[in-house]
């Protein structure tokens, strides 16, 4: 079921702002990795998750008030959005950029909220200190800049939409 | 007599070559030049061509929309210093033509100009005994320096057209003896999102994005030129939108080949006149007008 909404997220989205996103997650993950203090990167690892926490908690919420606005706001151009098609086919259908909007919102919903309960539940599975610790943490770090920059994305989308010029 | 005649339609496109920079740009001042011809006089309308023949704007009228201009209207030329006695079909009996030596047949010649916020197409009858494409750029350049001079402004650039290929595109590109230009236009959605597309912020832009390549004085882009249309068959490059290709074709015709034209129609049956066996104006001009629909 969660994967549905993974697989239709890759398949709406442009290929090339998803590798922009995923290069420079990429690049803050390798570089934390590169210019880590080796005394206390442990110790800082465990700020991150527990900073994490409470950033993902805000971010879902906010997500979740951008995705009711989406659905309840009677706005014309969001009405408008509902017939506009877009280049991408999903189940032989022309999506329109309404459609977009939600399955992109779901999405970072989604692994937000994924990402939150990994965060909470790091400190009892991982030890920071061991190679696997890291690993994971590495993991954590690249998706939670992937989701922020993912978000940020959906929220000038969704500006561009609700600020349409009217010729 | 047949009620019906094929006209073959030619569609060009007009650009204006600035002298010193050589730098073309769409000639989107035909609009004015039209407007002022129309306010000459008939005399004043007349342009001498080669072989004795004149011609002049006989109407335009112009119809604007959102975003483009169309301006349709018909040519008058007539040849003259030509009086040869006439021989009538049944009888086969000969007698000296009524007709001045400065005058002559009037033969019409409709054509339809199309001007978008990219282009200015032209999309003319060809009519043998009346005027070409060519012949009617320079009637529009030659007015064009009178339009500018009454305005005191110098004329710095010629007013060229290129024929527009309907033909197999490869296999006119492969014909062709050298191409100096290759144009590829990209979608502008290439420069954001399809919320960005729709929020109208980059409607102030042409509708294109243009990348154009230039060959080397003397040297052919040919395999480029073919590289471009692969990429636009292909499909793998979604956001191009048109390959558009200019240079000289085997006779040395300077030719533009584009992707928007590959299918179009090039003739059209119209019904004659009568009395006078002319091909009927409003019907022409409701056929050329559809003809410049498709042009973007």
């Amino acid at each position: 079921m969660w994967l549905l909404v993974f697989l239709e997220y890759f398949k709406i989205s442009n290929t090339k702002a998803l590798l922009i996103n995923f290069s420079i997650a990429a690049l803050i993950c390798v570089s934390i990795f590169y210019y880590r203090d080796p005394i206390n990167f442990a110790k800082y690892i465990d700020q991150f998750v527990s900073n994490s926490t409470s950033v993902l908690s805000l971010l879902v919420g906010f997500t979740v008030a951008m995705f009711t606005l989406l659905i309840t706001a009677s706005n014309p151009n969001i009405d408008e959005i509902k017939t506009v098609l877009t280049e991408f086919v999903l189940y032989n259908e022309k999506v329109s950029i309404y459609k977009m909007l939600l399955i992109k919102m779901v999405y970072i919903i989604l692994i937000e909220s994924i990402l939150l309960l990994f965060n909470l539940l790091y400190p009892f599975f991982f030890e920071a200190t061991t190679r696997v610790g890291k690993i994971f943490f590495g993991i954590d770090a690249f998706l939670t800049t992937h989701i922020i920059l993912a978000n940020i994305n959906n929220t000038v989308d969704l500006y561009f939409v609700l600020t349409k010029k009217n010729n | 007599m047949p009620n019906t005649k094929t006209r073959k339609i030619s569609f060009n496109t007009i650009i204006k070559r600035q002298w010193s920079t050589r730098v073309e740009t769409p000639f989107f001042a035909i609009a004015d030049v039209i407007k002022y011809v129309l306010s000459l006089n008939k005399k004043g309308k007349q342009f001498e061509m080669k072989e004795d023949k004149f011609c002049l704007l006989q109407t335009a009228k112009a119809e604007r929309d959102v975003d483009t201009v169309l301006i349709s209207g018909f040519f008058k030329s007539a040849r003259h210093t030509f009086r040869p006695n006439l021989i009538d079909r049944q009888t086969g009996e000969e007698r000296p033509s009524p007709k001045r030596l400065s005058e002559g047949d009037i033969e019409k010649t409709h054509f339809a100009f199309k001007i978008t916020k990219s282009e200015v197409f032209l999309v003319v009858e060809i009519n043998g005994n009346g005027i070409s494409a060519n012949q009617i750029v320079e009637y529009f350049g030659a007015f064009t320096k009178k339009y500018l001079t009454s305005k005191g402004e110098p004329k710095n650039f010629t007013i060229v057209f290129f024929k527009i290929g309907r033909e197999d595109f490869l296999e006119e590109i492969k014909s062709m003896k050298t191409i100096r230009l290759a144009k590829v236009f990209f979608d502008k959605k290439l420069l954001g999102s399809n919320c960005l597309a729709f929020s109208n912020r980059t409607s102030n832009l042409q509708r294109d994005i243009e990348l154009t390549v230039k060959a080397e004085s003397r040297s052919d882009i040919t395999e480029t030129a073919i590289d471009f249309y692969n990429s636009f068959t292909n499909k793998t490059e979604k956001s191009i939108s048109k390959v558009r290709i200019e240079g000289k074709d085997r006779n040395g015709t300077e030719v533009a080949l584009d992707t928007s034209f590959m299918e179009k129609l090039d003739s059209v049956d119209v019904s004659i006149n009568a009395t006078t066996g002319e091909v009927e104006t409003t019907e022409m001009l409701s056929s050329l007008k559809a003809f410049t629909k498709d042009l973007k």
